[in-house]
């Protein structure tokens, strides 16, 4: 059975068809016998009647013949006759002697059948006994004749027979290659497909099947291909808003170290000097005033530097809900007018991967824009991580969009450039206005890593 | 604003010059006399020694070896020097530092005149002193217990880190500190293993996320 196995398609079904008509044939052959078989049969019970029948003749004949002169003139009918139409004769004297038997066959002398063929095919008579005065004639209907020739003509047949299977076994292999060729194709086009040459495709073979196997391939590879263009746009484009926000981060730190180094100490010695001039001019109130002023004013400056400076900070390490939870709690502290509702649930997620730095800076620009623009009393925030996505809602009570949230197109730190740092992300950002009022931000993107718009559309 | 630092002796330690004019003037006007200024930490250190002020008034990031090693350096020399550090920063870790090391006060350099004067004369009555802007945040930081990594570098390796992060090479931070570039080396090691960082980028990023430097 393994054996078989191992044989290509072709020869198996070129041996199984060939083993059909092998069989037919063989059924053939046995209806073949059987009438054979009848026609034998009928041949040499006819001959044996004749004989007989001649015998008896002979015998009414021999009536007049005396006994002593009976048994040479008998003998001298006979002997010339030799067998009589394929029955052998004895005569046999009145004591059982055998005076005489007839020679064997001269047909195809020499010849013989198997057994097997001759016990199949050869009819059972029992021997006629003709009585002629005391003699008897014992005629035995002899098929061997027959059977040799029916022999001769069974083995022709066969011989035909294997010659035909023969050319049906190589003709049917010979078809089944040509029709089964393109499979090679196919074969061939699944390889070069397999190991990554994704521009292959088949001709449309002229058998219908085949043809419709190699539009289904072609089909299949113009979708690969374009799922893999796809996906390489996709990581180009992912790489591409890495780099800018790589050098967005860079031109953030140059910008806050340059208000760093120079305009915070420049305002810090502004200020002191400010100060000095407030302590040496207390008897000149035109000059104090105004220097008064400016330490008042230095001041609103370094905290404009200091917020600055912390919105150009990067996130702090560690897990994402204990940054989220410093910086709510440090945004409380700033904005005790504001009542902070907060459900974080971010699992064990860090804070220093790209999702996770983007979940903070969306929770920092939502609520710079609530403390901006909303004029609320309240906000709630929701960020959960669950089930492979981040989902984040920032909900206030304020004015609503009507106010006019500024999107800071371009600067990248404004909800457009959340939006477009999202949907590299391959998620959104939603920004709606409840029919109860106020205004309410809803983010969500995938969570994993790796090629998040195509699972998405899959 | 007539706070009265009458007839104290101060030590000016900032890398920017008009800033150290400021302060001057306006320590002067509260009747304090400047008795020295310099804009490093080995100059601050070594103006000490000779001039033995009542009160050092230094910034915690300046060129060299930078306001903690001289911090640490000037207590080394007289374990009973009054310094009070001036950042630029708001973070906790380097106030916490500072205090620990043993200077005498803490302060935003933002903060207004007066309390500027305010704390120089704290720390001149020998009393502590700490920003309250920062009060709230540093003893949430200490409460907090946040496991921040910072807190295990020694304070020797806490300067280190810090010189590291803003740039500068094993060698230059060798130069700075006096040390040999070995010595530094196996403590950039023990700051690479106690914060799991594997290079200088990552470094500056941690120092970054930490405030102790902008960029």
């Amino acid at each position: 059975m393994t054996q078989l196995h191992r044989l290509s398609l072709h020869t198996r079904i070129s041996l199984v068809l060939t083993g059909l008509a092998a069989s037919l044939l063989l059924v053939l052959g046995g209806l073949w016998l059987h009438g054979a078989r009848d026609a034998i049969h009928e041949e040499v019970e006819a001959a044996s009647r004749v004989s007989a029948q001649w015998l008896q003749a002979l015998a009414g004949e021999m009536r007049a013949v005396p006994a002593t002169v009976l048994p040479a003139r008998v003998l001298g009918m006979v002997r010339p006759l030799g067998r009589i139409r394929a029955n052998a004769l004895e005569v046999r004297g009145a004591d059982g002697n055998i005076l005489y038997r007839s020679p064997p066959p001269t047909y195809k002398a020499g010849r013989t059948v198997p057994d097997w063929f001759a016990t199949l095919l050869a009819p059972q008579f029992a021997p006629r006994t003709v009585a002629v005065g005391d003699l008897r004639l014992v005629l035995t209907p002899d098929a061997s004749r027959s059977i040799i020739d029916a022999w001769d003509d069974l083995l022709a047949m066969a011989g035909r027979a294997l010659l035909l299977l023969a050319i049906l076994f190589l003709a049917t292999r010979w078809a089944l290659d040509r029709a089964l060729q393109p499979l090679e194709a196919v074969m061939a086009a699944l390889d070069r497909t397999g190991s990554g040459r994704f521009d292959t495709r088949l001709p449309v073979f002229a058998t219908p099947e085949l043809g419709r196997l190699s539009r289904a391939f072609n089909g299949m590879a113009d979708r690969l291909r374009a799922a893999v263009d796809d996906n390489v746009h996709l990581e180009t484009e992912q790489e591409v808003a890495r780099q800018i926000q790589d050098r967005l981060d860079a031109e953030r730190r140059s910008i806050a170290r340059e208000l760093h180094d120079e305009l915070a100490q420049g305002i810090t010695a502004v200020r002191a000097l400010a100060g000095a001039i407030v302590q040496r001019s207390g008897e000149l109130p035109a000059l104090q005033n105004p220097a008064r002023s400016i330490v008042a004013v230095t001041g609103e400056m370094q905290d404009g530097v200091r917020n600055i400076l912390l919105r150009l900070r990067p996130p702090a390490v560690g897990s994402l809900q204990t940054v989220l939870e410093r910086q709510l709690a440090a945004w409380r502290l700033q904005h005790e007018a504001i009542e902070l509702v907060t459900e974080l649930r971010c699992g064990e997620q860090a804070a220093d991967d790209i999702r996770g730095q983007t979940v903070v800076r969306i929770v920092q620009e939502g609520l710079t824009n609530i403390v901006r623009h909303a004029a609320a009393s309240r906000v709630e925030l929701a960020i959960i991580h669950h089930a492979g996505r981040w989902e984040i809602s920032l909900a206030d009570n304020g004015r609503g969009q009507q106010a006019g949230i500024s999107a800071q197109a371009g600067c990248g730190l404004g909800l457009q450039g959340m939006a477009e740092r999202l949907a590299a992300l391959g998620g959104y950002l939603h920004k709606e206005s409840p029919l109860a009022g106020g205004f309410r931000l809803r983010a969500g993107f995938p969570a994993g890593s790796g090629k998040i718009i195509l699972e998405e559309e899959a | 604003m007539n706070s009265n630092l009458q007839g104290i002796r101060v030590l000016l330690a900032d890398d920017h010059a008009v800033v150290r004019l400021g302060f001057r003037l306006l320590l002067e006007g509260a009747g304090a006399s400047v008795v020295g200024e310099a804009e490093n930490g080995e100059g601050a250190v070594q103006r000490y020694a000779e001039l033995t002020p009542d009160v050092v008034v230094m910034d915690v990031s300046m060129p060299g070896i930078g306001g903690l090693m001289a911090l640490e350096r000037l207590l080394a020399w007289e374990a009973r020097a009054k310094v009070l550090m001036l950042s630029a920063h708001h973070d906790d870790i380097v106030p916490v530092r500072a205090l620990r090391l043993g200077a005498r006060g803490y302060l935003c350099k933002r903060a207004a005149p007066e309390e500027f004067l305010r704390a120089v004369g704290q720390v001149a009555a020998n009393r502590r002193y700490l920003d309250p802007e920062l009060a709230a945040t540093v003893a949430l930081g200490q409460l907090s217990g946040s496991g921040n990594p910072l807190e295990t570098l020694s304070e020797r390796e806490l300067a280190v880190f810090i010189k590291l992060a803003e740039g500068r090479s094993v060698n230059d931070v060798a130069g700075d500190f006096c040390l040999s570039p070995s010595t530094v080396g196996t403590h950039l090691y023990h700051i690479k293993q106690k914060l799991n960082v594997q290079n200088a980028a990552e470094l500056a990023l941690v120092a970054m996320r930490n405030g102790l430097i902008e960029a």
